[in-house]
């Protein structure tokens, strides 16, 4: 199936009669997407699917409101990724029992998650993706596995392209050294 | 330069040296100015002999300032450059030596210019096969649009607080509330304490008044009453007697017969 342009989704979902063909083409349009990007965060399944659907509600909440001065794409992507970041910072609150950053837990389960098929290498480099400082492990998921062109990746994070090349930069030295000395 | 009338020697001959303009009408208001200076200080023969102190205040300035300052100074009419030259150079930050020449700084460079490669310099990370290895459970795409969408619409769904069911239900509730309180005040009262003859109705308090009582011997009984009062009381019940005993003569004067016909 031919995937519908954003312009047509807000189009259909100004006039009321259309609104729910709309939400339904905005969904299949941008799950997976969105769901992988909120995966590579959050790293849980089911923590990705509450917040997949809650990113889904703030959308459908302020499309109304949206200026179509950014691309739909990446406002949604943004609200994605706060929401995203929200979660892990949540969890670190609840987190009462560890002295350990919220990044080390979700390491830790990686190991055990029954939603994670990797051999050694991958688990690895998961985990060295894992100990990258917030912003980093953002750009650097965002480059190394879905290729985002480093513009739009400056739309969504709201940063320069030069920090964010440098950030990946910075990145993939971390994750390198990670692998090689460990 | 000059001009040609200036720069003339004695002969009047036009020379090939250049004279500064108008050189000759200021040195001469520098020569006028210094002999009036004299003259001025002629009173005043330690001033004039240690003119330097004039110029020696005494004040100094950091090795270099006007150096500096000059540059500053030139710069204040360029603010663009000026803008460039500070938040490039005078940071305040300082890097170790040949840092800029160093490799890693080196290839940062070449990832802002070109970022094509810009994985080359990883050699492990590189040779790692490029895979997404998360997984969802079957259907799960499918399954949680419908989920996503009824939430959605269940959330879309604003409960007007204005509808008039509602008000009805909220005033209904209200009244049940009230009556329920109030049915509650006038039916569960807590009973007050009647002499019902036995033991079991005597309150403590009671019961420390007759103890209280019987240890009062009779002056102080005596004292404890309100002889007027009860002087008043024993009156009003020797009247209600007298009246009760007319009463029963009264009936007793009466026949069964004329009783009978009363009822």
């Amino acid at each position: 199936m031919a995937q519908i342009e954003d312009k047509t989704i807000l189009e259909l979902f100004k006039d009321e009669k259309t609104r729910n063909t709309a939400l339904s083409q905005l969904i299949s349009k941008y799950q997976k997407m969105l769901y992988w990007h909120i995966r590579k965060i959050v790293i849980d399944h089911d923590d990705s699917d509450d917040v997949l659907q809650n990113t889904f509600i703030k959308i459908w909440k302020g499309l109304e409101n949206f200026r179509e001065d950014s691309q739909l794409y990446t406002w949604m992507y943004r609200i994605a990724t706060n929401e995203a970041l929200t979660l892990l910072r949540q969890k670190q609150k609840a987190q009462t029992t560890s002295i350990h950053p919220i990044e080390y837990q979700l390491s830790k389960n990686l190991e055990s998650d029954v939603y994670f098929e990797a051999d050694d290498i991958q688990l690895k480099l998961q985990q060295a993706i894992l100990t990258l400082p917030e912003k980093q492990r953002l750009v650097f998921n965002m480059r190394y596995y879905d290729e985002t062109p480093y513009e739009k990746m400056s739309e969504i994070l709201e940063t320069s392209v030069g920090a964010l090349k440098a950030s990946y930069h910075i990145a993939a030295k971390k994750v390198e050294e990670f692998l090689v000395n460990r | 330069m000059s001009k040609d009338s200036e720069n003339n020697n004695f002969n009047n001959e036009p020379n090939n040296f250049g004279l500064p303009e108008g050189y000759f009408q200021k040195s001469a208001n520098s020569i006028f100015n210094k002999i009036e200076w004299i003259e001025e200080h002629k009173e005043f023969v330690c001033l004039s002999e240690h003119k330097n102190i004039v110029k020696q205040t005494g004040f100094v300035v950091p090795q270099g300032y006007f150096d500096r300052s000059e540059s500053k100074l030139e710069l204040i009419a360029y603010t663009e450059l000026a803008k460039q030259k500070f938040l490039a150079g005078n940071t305040g930050y300082i890097v170790p030596k040949d840092y800029f020449e160093s490799f890693e700084v080196k290839e940062l460079v070449k990832v802002l210019i070109d970022d094509k490669n810009e994985l080359a310099p990883f050699t492990k990370l590189s040779s790692i096969k490029k895979q997404n290895c998360f997984n969802v459970k079957q259907n799960y795409f499918s399954d949680s649009e419908q989920r996503i969408i009824s939430a959605l619409t269940k959330n879309a769904n604003v409960i007007s607080l204005f509808k008039p069911k509602i008000w009805l239900s909220a005033v209904a509730a209200v009244l049940t509330i009230v009556l329920s309180l109030w049915a509650y005040n006038q039916y569960f009262k807590p009973v007050k304490g009647k002499d019902c003859g036995s033991l079991a109705c005597l309150d403590k308090k009671d019961l420390v008044k007759v103890k209280n009582l019987e240890s009062l011997d009779n002056d102080e009984l005596y004292e404890l009453v309100n002889t007027k009062k009860l002087k008043e009381k024993l009156e009003k019940k020797s009247v209600k007697k007298i009246e009760k005993q007319n009463n029963d003569s009264s009936l007793k004067n009466v026949s069964t017969d004329e009783l009978l016909d009363e009822i």
